[in-house]
């Protein structure tokens, strides 16, 4: 069991206003495993993204990472459990556009303790040939294999990845995706990609579907196939 | 880090920001710096010259010679040092020539060009006056009836500002100049006058001068800071010094509250950088240092630009404020102290700025960051007329205008500021040239004055016989007391309300004398003979409307007793005529419309002052509506690509998103006008002591009309800069930018 989520609570707002992000939600993802969480919009996908990366806090509930609560982290703290043990991807990539391809994986790699071999992150995720580019001079397929080598340039023991093919179209989805499982068995990376594309959980290990805060279901995807397969 | 390669390619990609705050920095710190090594460098020249040239702390007349022996004994017993000084006025084709005998222990000359005059037909010239009318070394200049050879220029420490007589307003280096040559030729001169010039050394003069009053019956005394001669030199070095500081409070802290404005702005349009770069573990120290790099640079090039330009202008600059004095060799640096300051004192402000902008956007939910909504709560303010009937347009300027007051704060500011400083500039230049009229009306009805070279008992010429003559308050300070017996008195007093005042009733001081000595009516105060020393105590009865003159008006009788001289006794005749007074008695003859052609005379030589304040003005408004209005346009780019795919014209496009702002050019310019007329009434309150008059703040219709065009000018041109950067915003790049 590499993260448990018990009886997590989020709210937001007061009394008659509030709502409930996280409603008693209950998760466990194992060490190594790319699990899709799924659920339409408002569902709670990114809160509960949001809380596994250390980002925001719960109200209520209990949160491991491999054994370690992040219950009560100070800010100080969950930066540092951000540092050394988190990597994400977002959907807008959020790529520095100042800076090139390499100088933004640098920008993550110059605070890492161990970071892995530039050129190897590059190479694994072909990016070589763009390396002195500028994000503005890439496609959004490019743009977010780059976000994706600057998240696991740290070697992170968890990739969150917040729809990350929500902006690229089937071709760059499926190429992003399959780095992103070669990322995984390369490194050993688990990997929680949050979507609302049912298509993608085909290659999960483990596949949570979310509503109203609450996980409705969270099986083991016996019928696993390569992203390289997928239809989406 | 490999973040700080943005730096430069920030700069590259914002060159224009930069360019713009950097130049907002300068022109907000270049003034000050101007005025403060200018002032500075006054005040060491006017130490050095005087204490090398042993300035006299005074100097005296007697009715009887004091004789060489006794001027010993005196400054045995007294402590100080005391000399006779010979001088002769010659009149020579209407040029008068004040030859001095050469001292040895007092107010000694200075040849700074050419050798002293040593030999038969050698002269030296004051300076001022040598290059005021290209005279050279080696030409001949005629005294009387002789012609001498000049073999040098001089200074002389009591006449760095060459006022010919000690109450004249204005400097005289066309037809009258100072000189002194061998002793033998000075003998020959004829008769001379003789004045006794003085230093305490540190010792009490009290008891000196008593002594002196007693023995040989004071005639005159000057002391050197009523002398005008000397105290216009380190007015000068004040004025530069207080003109420096009350620069440094309004430009700088404004300009610089501008910019942190800015830099708050742009680190909060970063927010979701900022929120990526927290994501992935960086600390709020690593983003505050980084987002401090950024702020630094403005502040650093501004600086640096300052002290370029400065370190280049400040000599010329210094000596143009000293074109009314002998040319003194003033040297004028930026000290590296200063240089420093004036780097690291904009680019700490600018870092304070960026790093309270993190911290505050640190504070929120890195959720919040990311998703760009971490200042939500002013985004409310962008809701405004939701639902009200008016065209979006309407909506989109006021949303525009309230939903970022930083923003709209920033577009007023630079207008305001612009028009302020213009406005100020113009409002010192009305303000000295409407005193030019005050004067003359405060003067009273008279045309002509007679200033008398011996006292008056009857009056056979015609006119009004004043008795006039200085008394000194309790700190040592020069006031001058008028008698007058004429009931209709061609002085022309009256009081605020503009009723007649009658000198037999009392004793009547000016509205300057009233600000500047802190005295009100029926206040008992304190005078002293300047020479007996005397305590004279007297009651004021009210206070006589003239900001332009100290002095205590009251009967001929009451002036003769605080003076002592007899009660029927005269010295100053003046007339609506002119009148045929005797020229052996009249010392000095005067009309009032002498004063008005000083006052232009003064308005002439300070207009570098004005025409760089105006010059500044235009750079800040331009500068600073530019940064504003530039930010307005970055932060409207999904905005104007949106009206682009749209099909909206580029001219419309401006006119939505920039219009906006126009509501602020009157509103700054009307907003300016006050505030330029009362930092006016400010400035000539601070200098009202060191000039001797309480000027008026005035503004003409014409100079609010100039500022008001000039500042419309530089705003328009910042918007035309700013409207080519709307056109060249890419409809297809600016929405792909959002997306992304």
């Amino acid at each position: 069991m590499f993260i448990c989520l018990k009886d997590a609570v989020k709210r937001y707002g007061e009394g008659e206003a509030a709502v409930y992000a996280l409603d008693h939600a209950d998760l466990v993802i194992g060490k190594g495993k790319i699990c899709v969480i799924l659920g339409p919009s408002g569902s709670g996908k990114s809160t509960m993204l949001n809380m596994l990366g250390g980002l925001d806090t719960l109200d209520a509930g209990e949160l491991t990472i491999e054994g370690r609560s992040l219950i009560g982290l100070t800010p100080k703290e969950r930066t540092l459990y951000r540092k050394e043990e988190v990597g994400f991807v977002f959907q807008f990539y959020n790529l520095i556009p100042d800076l090139t391809v390499e100088e933004n994986i640098e920008v993550v790699s110059d605070i890492s303790e161990s970071p892995l071999d530039l050129s190897e992150v590059l190479g694994a995720l072909e990016l070589e040939p763009y390396r002195r580019r500028f994000p503005r001079e890439l496609s959004g397929g490019q743009q977010q294999r780059a976000a994706i080598a600057r998240a696991m340039i740290k070697n992170p023991r968890l990739l969150l990845c917040d729809e990350l093919t929500g902006a690229l179209d089937t071709h760059s989805s499926k190429n992003v995706l399959q780095f992103v499982e070669m990322m995984n068995r390369k490194y050993g990376t688990t990997v929680v990609i949050i979507t609302h594309n049912e298509a993608i959980a085909k290659m999960a290990d483990q596949i949570i579907r979310i509503r109203d805060g609450r996980v409705e279901e969270s099986v083991f995807n016996e019928k696993k196939i390569p992203a390289e397969a997928l239809e989406l | 880090m490999k973040l700080r390669r943005r730096y430069i390619r920030n700069i590259r990609q914002n060159l224009s920001f930069y360019i713009a705050s950097a130049v907002l920095t300068m022109a907000a710190l270049f003034l000050f710096f101007l005025f403060h090594i200018a002032g500075n460098a006054i005040l060491d020249f006017a130490d050095e010259f005087f204490e090398k040239q042993k300035l006299e702390d005074a100097h005296f007349t007697t009715y009887v010679p004091i004789p060489e022996s006794d001027v010993e004994e005196m400054e045995e017993e007294y402590g100080i040092t005391l000399e006779v000084q010979s001088y002769i006025n010659i009149d020579t084709d209407g040029t008068t020539a004040r030859v001095f005998q050469k001292t040895r222990k007092v107010d000694l000359y200075d040849v700074t060009v050419g050798e002293d005059a040593n030999e038969k037909g050698e002269v030296i010239l004051s300076e001022g006056y040598a290059v005021n009318m290209d005279i050279s070394i080696g030409d001949q200049v005629r005294i009387g009836e002789e012609d001498y050879t000049v073999t040098g220029f001089f200074q002389r420490p009591d006449y760095l500002y060459m006022l010919e007589n000690e109450d004249d307003s204005y400097k005289n280096i066309s037809t009258f100049f100072l000189a002194y040559m061998s002793e033998k030729d000075f003998a020959e001169l004829g008769e001379t006058n003789c004045q006794y010039l003085v230093r305490y050394n540190g010792n009490d003069d009290a008891d000196f001068r008593r002594a002196v009053n007693e023995k040989y019956h004071m005639y005159s005394y000057t002391a050197a800071e009523e002398n005008q001669r000397i105290v216009m030199v380190r007015s000068q070095a004040e004025m530069f010094l207080i003109m420096s500081w009350m620069l440094l409070c309004i430009l700088p802290l404004v300009a610089v509250a501008l910019i942190c404005i800015i830099i708050n702005r742009k680190v909060k349009t970063e927010q979701q950088m900022i929120g990526t770069l927290s994501a992935m573990g960086y600390t709020r120290a690593q983003l505050a240092r980084h987002y401090a790099g950024f702020a630094a640079i403005p502040g650093i090039i501004g600086g640096v630009l300052t002290s370029v330009i400065t370190a280049v202008v400040v000599q010329p600059y210094g000596e143009l404020g000293l074109t009314d004095y002998e040319p003194m060799r003033i040297s004028c640096s930026l000290s590296w102290y200063a240089a420093v300051l004036g780097i690291a004192v904009p680019a700490v402000m600018y870092i304070l700025a960026a790093l309270l902008s993190v911290r505050g956007l640190l504070r929120q939910n890195t959720v919040l960051l990311l998703s760009g909504s971490a200042d939500e709560g002013r985004r409310k303010l962008r809701r405004v007329l939701a639902g009200r009937k008016l065209s979006f347009r309407v909506k989109f300027a006021v949303r525009s205008l309230i939903g970022s007051p930083a923003r709209s704060f920033v577009v007023f500011l630079g207008i305001f500021l612009g028009s302020f400083i213009m406005l100020t500039g113009f409002s010192i230049y009305d303000s000295v040239r409407h005193m030019a009229d005050t004067v003359q009306e405060a003067a009273g009805e008279y045309e002509y004055q007679y200033v008398l070279g011996e006292p008056l008992y009857e009056n056979p010429y015609g006119g009004e016989l004043i008795l006039a003559a200085p008394v000194e308050d309790e700190k040592g300070d020069a006031l001058t007391v008028m008698g007058t017996d004429n009931e209709q008195s061609l002085l022309n007093l009256t009081d605020k309300e503009g009723q007649e005042i009658s000198t037999k009733d009392g004793y009547y001081i000016t509205s300057l004398t009233a600000y500047l000595c802190g005295w009100g009516n029926g206040d008992r105060v304190t005078l002293y003979n300047p020479l007996s020393l005397e305590q004279i105590h007297i009651r004021i009865s009210g206070i006589v409307e003239n900001d332009t003159a100290q002095i205590i008006y009251t009967s001929r009788a009451n002036a003769a007793e605080m003076t002592g001289v007899d009660k029927n006794a005269g010295n100053m005749i003046i007339s609506e005529e002119r009148l045929d007074i005797p020229e052996n008695i009249v010392e000095r003859e005067s009309r009032k419309s002498d004063l008005k052609e000083q006052v232009d005379t003064i308005i002439d030589q300070t207009s570098y002052m004005i025409d760089t304040m105006v010059g500044l003005g235009i750079m800040i408004c331009i500068a600073s509506v530019y940064v504003a209005v530039n930010m307005l346009v970055s932060e409207n780019r999904s905005n104007i690509s949106m009206l682009k795919v749209l099909g909206y014209p580029d001219r419309k496009i401006e006119r939505i998103v920039l219009g906006s702002n126009h509501v602020f050019l009157p509103l700054g310019i009307l907003m300016s006008i006050p505030a330029a007329y009362a930092f006016c009434g400010l400035f000539f309150r601070i200098f009202a002591d060191m000039m001797g008059m309480l000027v008026s703040p005035y503004l003409e219709l014409k100079s609010c009309i100039m500022a008001a065009v000039l500042t419309a000018g530089s705003y328009l041109a910042s918007m035309h800069f700013v409207g080519w950067k709307t056109r060249k915003v890419d409809a297809a790049e600016c929405l792909k930018a959002q997306r992304e």
